[in-house]
């Protein structure tokens, strides 16, 4: 309850600071938005890469005690709040660290106990079943400190080669049509597009139909995960 | 300006952040080197469209197309004669 307040209180605050209250109201209310749900087969990965060579980051699993200690620091305040809420939620969040300092942190649905199937509203709304062994991830972001370092890509594959060494097969994700830099980062990670939805959202209310398949070229489809 | 050094033009002096050596060439890999990322893919866009006065399409947008000033060059070509 308190994480939840801390969150909204935070969100708001950053918003208004970044002149983006508008942009934060337009999350909860929007029209007929296209949204492309993707997923990554986990079991053509080189698990020798090392995603994050040349960044100077480590990548970590978020725990709570190391948040609640100190240990690291979150630039956007509203992330440890999302953080705590998170993970008291059963959600693992994974970050990239330098210094103490988050600089990317991302979550996702992959419960350590084996056999639970992922189920989260946005698989709802996205038309995925996670079946055993495939989990969902969602909600990244990078300090704005730090953007255009080119730390998304290194933080997603890091989180990939990970849920891989787990035992897990695939991962879903999303990304929104209007939002170029996520569609960018998904597509120089070669995810497989699935078909997109039309989404209409009032606050809590929220309606998904499917698109059509999406129509990019021969040659990328087929060099995308299967 | 065509096209090309156009392109190559607003790359050397609105996305990189440091000075080149030499010119970037035609088929210099961007994306691969870091110099089209996720945000340069943004800025670029925006000025391939209202230099050109064309659209580009969300299935446009693959990292092939914008994998060197060649590529970049062509995919505008393509847009103003469909």
């Amino acid at each position: 309850m308190l994480e939840n307040v801390g969150l909204s209180f935070h969100l708001l605050l950053e918003s208004i600071a970044e002149g983006k209250l508008i942009h934060l109201f337009h999350q909860q209310v929007f029209r007929s938005r296209l949204i492309t749900p993707v997923v990554m087969d986990l079991t053509v990965l080189d698990p020798a890469q090392d995603p994050l060579r040349g960044t100077e980051c480590s990548f970590i699993e978020l725990d709570l005690d190391q948040i609640r200690a100190g240990i690291y620091s979150f630039a956007v305040k509203s992330r440890r709040f999302k953080a705590f809420r998170n993970i008291r939620r059963g959600m693992r969040g994974f970050a990239l660290v330098k210094d103490g300092r988050v600089l990317g942190d991302l979550w996702c649905l992959a419960p350590r106990e084996k056999g639970r199937r992922v189920q989260h509203p946005d698989l709802d709304m996205l038309k995925i079943i996670c079946a055993e062994g495939e989990a969902y991830a969602q909600d990244m972001l990078i300090d704005p400190a730090y953007r255009g370092k080119n730390l998304a890509v290194p933080l997603l594959r890091s989180l990939h080669l990970e849920l891989k060494k787990e035992g897990w097969r695939k991962v879903y994700g999303c990304f929104w049509d209007d939002n170029i830099p996520a569609m960018w980062m998904h597509r120089m990670l070669k995810f497989k597009e699935l078909p997109k939805c039309r989404v209409s959202r009032f606050f809590r209310w929220i309606r998904s139909e499917s698109q059509p398949q999406p129509g990019l070229s021969a040659d990328y489809a087929e060099n995308c995960s299967q | 300006m065509d096209t090309k050094n156009a392109i190559r033009d607003f790359i050397t002096h609105e996305m990189l952040r440091h000075a080149l050596e030499t010119p970037l060439g035609d088929d210099d890999q961007l994306v691969e080197s870091g110099i089209i990322d996720s945000l340069g893919v943004m800025t670029l866009l925006s000025f391939l469209e209202e230099r050109y006065a064309l659209q580009i399409s969300g299935d446009d947008l693959i990292p092939d197309n914008f994998s060197s000033i060649s590529s970049i060059a062509s995919l505008v070509e393509m847009r103003r004669t469909s």
